[in-house]
């Protein structure tokens, strides 16, 4: 999974400590996320949909093999 | 959007050691209390005191715990049980062939160090990989 969390924070000059705190989880958890090294819950990931004011599914860009039954 | 006293539950910690330590010195000076079980109060007072302090200042802005944390803690924590039931496994037929005398204290003392390490263990392991 790719995100395009980083992208959406530099447009909105947002910092990972600070979508981190608007979105009340670690910095770290920032990092993993960003990284698509661990998938969010549906809630945070509507927490940061809204705060970046993006949709979930242009955030969150799954790959073909992501997503096998 | 979330706009937390982060720092409060500590605060309350903070608060409950002193009450503790307070406690087992008062206790002490009446001499109501043995000397081992004042000095484990004073103890349990003491590190409550600092833990709840040092996460008040790392702590004061944001979350100690959130989803990823949870999720890590939880499956260290399984991986930990299961571990601790292999070598649970282990003492007992250890001890049903007589291989090595164990003592109550020395399987206590094992099962101790088995369950907190594999916990450690894992949970960094975890934290690592970003994800379980």
């Amino acid at each position: 999974m790719k995100t395009i969390i980083k992208a959406l924070r530099q447009k909105y000059n947002l910092t990972q400590e600070d979508l981190a705190l608007k979105v009340g989880v670690r910095r770290e958890t920032i990092v993993f996320i960003e990284k698509g090294s661990y998938n969010p819950s549906l809630k945070l990931a509507k927490k940061i949909s809204l705060v970046l004011k993006e949709k979930i599914d242009n955030i969150f860009i799954f790959s073909k093999g992501d997503l096998d039954f | 959007m979330i706009n937390k006293n982060y720092s409060k539950k500590f605060k309350i910690s903070l608060i409950f050691g002193v009450i503790i330590l307070l406690l087992g010195i008062l206790l002490t000076a009446l001499n109501v209390l043995t000397e081992s079980f004042s000095s484990v109060l004073i103890s349990v007072g003491l590190v409550l005191i600092i833990v709840s302090y040092v996460r008040m200042i790392k702590y004061k802005d944001g979350p100690a715990k959130d989803e990823l944390t949870r999720k890590i803690a939880d499956r260290a924590a399984a991986y930990s049980w299961f571990y601790t039931l292999i070598v649970l496994f282990i003492i007992f037929w250890i001890d049903y062939f007589k291989l090595i005398v164990l003592t109550v204290e020395g399987v206590i003392s094992i099962l101790y160090i088995v369950m907190i390490f594999t916990m450690i263990f894992y949970q960094q392991w975890f934290w690592k990989k970003g994800d379980v």
